[in-house]
């Protein structure tokens, strides 16, 4: 191995608060990167948590219908399902979004009728039991928190009133509004439904099979609880998300600006000392070498920095305001990690093209 | 006899406390006359460039007085700096520290502008200035297209702008080759002469000594007597005669700063004899 | 009074250096500027069915005060009963569900209104083809460009398969789009008669007495089309905007650390030579002034082109992905051109506090 003396690191090194500057400023846009990703992972993770967590391998649904809240199938259509063999849990949901006006404040929420010991409640519990009988409501934790209701309470809903007797957790999300869980005759009751239900939920061992069983049985619509999360995502998400893929582009551009100039000015600052290199015989492709060298070192701490800035943020956030966990997947932030380099190796072309002009007779000159 | 225009009693300066104390000067005493150029040498880490910031008002002595034309700048609360070192003093630097960003003129306008010179009034003074140092073609040009030497004759114009009483210059020879830094003695020289203005240069460059009224020789903080100085044939370094390098050849003493320097001379005196006798300093009582 | 204009010079005589400065400033300020744009793009077309209808009051199921994923159904007897009612000139029912549009290949949250033909509360104006005949929808030109259809295409919601007859154009929005089918046909499909959702109702009266007369003689809830509107936009605002609003605030904060950063660099290439102006007798004052003005430039000359590119931006989009508006108004530019000002005047100031304290004599030192 041939040792070269690391130039660009020493020069970074000499000078540490501008590359405390240099690497906080990167970190800073590193942050703003992970922190749109984050909440949109956050975003994406809660439209779908519904059908990810609830428990149940297919979704039997009316055909035609996307979202969780729409739809009727025939609660005899659940009895037929538990005959087919594989099938080891067939249980109907009642789903409506409701407009809860609590405290002159209206909040969307989403109501899910299930029965108790069965499969369509909450799935995490932060306080309190599940629902065993009417009367009784186990509320979305957050909900509760932001408008003062706890366990023992009383919430009116279409103009009953209920008993929290659990407070859920995870079932916070964006555009469905805070889950209600509330037993399956309260919600026939509430919503006027009778042998009808907005969902199936069923149990199988081989979902595959057991769904296409399903299909020809019922005629109704069944989907891998994995596609109904998947379209949940699309249709909440498909818009927004592009609008959050504009935001983390200019996040980025903004980023490969502030790694260009810091890495500018700490080039111009000793720009004599290149020109003493050149003098001396560095040739192009070394110093090249050394501005891409100081990018990237700039970077990667800045990355670093970012993660950890995102870490305190995210956390904050959510203390602050819980309807907004961040979830960072591993490629997003992967994803990152390239952009980082990206911005690196953008950031070093415009400091490279001075080094490269650079006359080495300047050296000569006073 | 007019009043001094810098008078210097007892001057002390100690950095830290304790364990870490230096005394960079101590009980300095000086007076430097209107038109007197005055020449302060000594080995670095001798304590000149200390003694230049606080004759320019830039540092706090530890004790002792200084007057600029009958001003104490001891006594003067900190906010009145600045508009002295405005007004009553001309710098002139090793690295000449123009400005990067401004042209020439606009390098010597700003110290205009410090001084209470603004506008257009400000403007052809230095243009002016810069003519008269031969500058005239440069005006608008930044330091950066300039050469070492017409930096230092833009550096003396913008110390020259306010018209000092007070002309402090620190090496200003040391980036610059010979010729050119004869010249920019000449034109310190000339300061002095013909507009009566107080010179004082801290440099190691002997060939100063030629324009200096006075030479005086720094070392520990304290000045000594030139008397007891030799150059060094070798480096032409101004070197003490008490010194542990010394070296005997043909019945004269020579004194070098170091013993690579003796070695050298040791191996051909011949070599050095010549330049040392033209150089001066060497035999001089 | 003239004076030599240091900062200026000190920004120009770079220009590479100022450039870049000014492209990170810039970046920060059109990353907020674009991101709120978008915000109130997105929430400012959220109420576009209502805004443009033609109805002064809209009556719903009671306590239903808006549209956005919520249910109101209410007995079709009730529009002859309104119709009655002194100072009321007409009304007409919808039927309204929120569902998806869905295509073989993608799908998007909907609106879907039903109508009756000649009646109000259908398309208002129609960019292509012709109002809606039984078993067709017209839906919106944005909707069907994203989902790659187009007039005679066929399209599912509401559990059945629909020709589309025609487009209209403005009713798409980050949230959702809005389609039009027949009354009969909703009712149909979704085997509700005799039910409607909402009564569309104009009158001879001011909205607010009209909406005051109807609820006094039914058991329903009416609203003037204002009123409406803002309980539909808030609620919709609540939930699809609000993670965007979150982001536009992380941008915001952090756009401005990177300002102060930039700023605070910049200054720092230049400390040596405020060192100079001090030894040479500049005032304090006179150093602000120098320091600010750079800042001053930099921050000024930086919106000035984050607005430009802000503008070509939302040009750029509205011909592009046209349910991406950008809407920049005073009241996002303003709070943001004093945000970086104060935090650029900041950054840059910083490094010259530290310069106070420096005494002018590292100037004889390198």
């Amino acid at each position: 191995m041939r040792f070269a003396v690391p130039l660009a690191r020493r020069n970074i090194l000499a000078d540490r608060r501008r590359l405390a500057i240099s690497t906080l400023g990167v970190g800073l846009a590193v942050a703003l990167i992970l922190l749109l990703a984050g909440l949109w992972g956050g975003v994406l993770s809660g439209v779908s948590a519904y059908a990810d967590r609830v428990g149940a391998d297919l979704f039997v649904r009316q055909p035609g219908t996307m979202i969780l809240t729409e739809g009727a199938v025939p609660l005899a259509a659940a009895d037929a399902i538990r005959t087919i063999p594989g099938v080891e849990g067939a249980d109907p949901v009642i789903a409506r979004y409701v407009i809860l006006d609590l405290h002159g404040t209206k909040e969307a929420v989403s109501v899910i009728g299930y029965r108790p010991g069965a499969m369509g409640g909450p799935w995490m519990l932060a306080a309190g039991r599940a629902v065993r009988t009417g009367g009784e409501i186990v509320m979305d934790e957050n909900l509760g928190a932001s408008h003062g209701i706890g366990l023992g309470d009383t919430l009116g809903l279409q103009g009953e009133r209920f008993r929290v007797v659990g407070l859920s957790s995870g079932t916070a999300t964006f555009a469905a509004g805070g889950f209600l869980f509330v037993s399956l005759e309260e919600a026939e009751r509430l919503f006027g439904e009778s042998r009808t239900a907005t969902s199936l939920l069923v149990r199988a061992s081989r979902p595959a099979s057991v769904a296409e069983a399903i299909r020809r049985r019922t005629g109704l619509a069944v989907d891998p609880a994995t596609a109904v999360a998947a379209g949940q995502r699309e249709v909440y998400a498909g818009s927004l998300g592009r609008i959050v893929d504009l935001m983390i582009l200019i996040a980025f551009a903004a980023g490969t600006l502030v790694v260009a100039l810091t890495v500018y000015s700490a080039i111009a600052d000793r720009l004599r000392e290149y020109g003493i290199a050149k003098a001396i015989g560095a040739r192009r492709r070394r110093l090249f070498r050394i501005v891409l060298g100081q990018t990237v070192v700039v970077s990667a701490v800045g990355t670093l920095v970012g993660f950890a800035l995102y870490a305190v943020s995210s956390r904050v956030l959510v203390a602050l305001r819980p309807q907004f966990p961040s979830s960072l997947s591993l490629e997003a932030a992967g994803g990152v990690v390239l952009s980082a380099g990206a911005m690196a190796l953008l950031a070093a072309i415009v400091p490279t093209r001075r080094v490269a002009r650079l006359d080495p007779a300047s050296v000569y000159r006073g | 006899m007019a009043t001094s225009a810098i008078r210097v009693e007892k001057l002390e300066k100690v950095f830290g406390e304790g364990q870490t104390e230096v005394r960079a000067v101590r009980g300095v005493d000086l007076e430097v006359e209107p038109g007197e150029v005055v020449l302060i040498m000594g080995p670095s880490g001798s304590g000149k460039t200390t003694l230049l910031s606080m004759l320019g008002a830039m540092l706090r002595p530890t004790s002792g007085q200084i007057w600029v034309d009958g001003t104490n700048l001891t006594a003067l609360p900190e906010a009145k700096l600045p508009e002295l070192r405005a007004r009553r003093f001309g710098f002139v630097f090793q690295d000449f520290n123009l400005l990067s960003a401004l042209s020439a003129r606009e390098n010597v306008e700003l110290a205009l502008n410090f001084a209470g010179w603004w506008g257009r009034q400000a403007r052809e003074r230095a243009e002016r200035l810069l003519g008269d140092f031969g500058l005239g073609e440069r005006l608008s040009f930044r330091p950066d297209k300039l050469s070492g030497g017409e930096k230092q004759r833009v550096a003396i114009a913008r110390a020259l702008a306010n018209e000092p009483a007070v002309i402090l210059a620190d090496e200003p020879t040391a980036n610059l080759d010979s010729k050119i830094g004869h010249e920019i003695v000449r034109l310190l020289r000339r300061a002095a002469t013909e507009q009566k203005r107080s010179v004082v240069i801290v440099s190691h460059d002997t060939r100063l000594k030629e324009a200096a009224d006075r030479v005086l020789w720094l070392e520990d903080g304290e000045f000594r007597a030139m008397s007891q100085m030799a150059t060094d044939p070798v480096c032409g370094m101004s070197v003490e005669r008490e010194g542990t390098f010394h070296f005997v050849h043909d019945g004269q003493t020579w004194f070098f700063c170091s013993a690579q320097c003796r070695d050298e001379f040791a191996g051909v005196p011949e070599r050095f004899r010549q330049g040392a006798v033209v150089a001066g300093a060497g035999r001089r009582p | 009074m003239g004076r030599v204009p240091v900062g200026r010079r000190n920004l120009f005589a770079e220009r590479r250096r100022a450039a870049l400065g000014i492209a990170g400033v810039a970046a920060s300020f059109l990353m907020v500027l674009a991101l709120d744009g978008i915000v109130n793009g997105a929430t400012r077309e959220l109420t576009r069915y209502i805004d443009t209808s033609p109805a002064d009051v809209f009556v719903a199921q009671r306590g239903v005060t808006n549209m956005h994923m919520a249910s109101s159904w209410l007995p079709l007897a009730n529009v002859k009963e309104i119709r009655a009612l002194p100072s009321v000139s007409w009304a007409d029912p919808i039927l309204y569900a929120p569902d998806a549009l869905t295509t073989p290949t993608g799908q998007q949250l909907t609106y879907v209104i039903g109508y009756q033909p000649g009646g109000r509360g259908g398309p208002i104006t129609l960019s292509a083809g012709s109002d809606p005949g039984p078993g067709e929808i017209v839906i919106d030109a944005q909707a069907a460009q994203d989902l790659r259809l187009a007039v005679e295409g066929s399209v599912s919601v509401l559990g059945r398969t629909w020709r589309i007859s025609g487009l209209t154009s403005g009713l798409t929005n980050i949230a959702n789009t809005v389609a039009f089918v027949r009354f009969e046909d909703f009712a149909g499909s979704r085997r509700v008669p005799d039910i409607a959702s909402y009564i569309l109702v104009g009158g001879s009266v001011s909205p607010d007495s009209l909406a005051r007369r109807i609820e006094a003689n039914t058991e329903l809830t009416a609203l003037p089309r204002a009123g409406f509107s803002e309980q539909e936009g808030a609620l919709a605002r609540d939930m699809s905007a609000q993670v965007l609003q979150i982001m536009t605030l992380a941008a915001f904060l952090i756009g401005l650390a990177i300002i102060g950063l930039v700023l605070y660099t910049a200054t720092l290439s230049r400390l040596q030579e405020i060192g100079v102006m001090k030894a040479l007798g500049a005032m304090p004052r006179r150093l602000a002034v120098v320091v600010l003005s750079q800042a001053l430039w930099t921050v000024g000359m930086a919106l000035a082109l984050a607005l430009v590119l802000a503008f070509s931006l939302s040009w750029v989009l509205a011909r592009s992905a046209g349910n991406i508006t950008i809407a920049f108004g005073a009241s996002a530019v303003v709070p943001v051109a004093l945000g970086g000002v104060v935090v650029g005047v900041l950054g840059a100031v910083a490094p010259v506090i530290r310069v106070r304290r420096v005494d002018p004599v590292s100037v004889f030192r390198r």
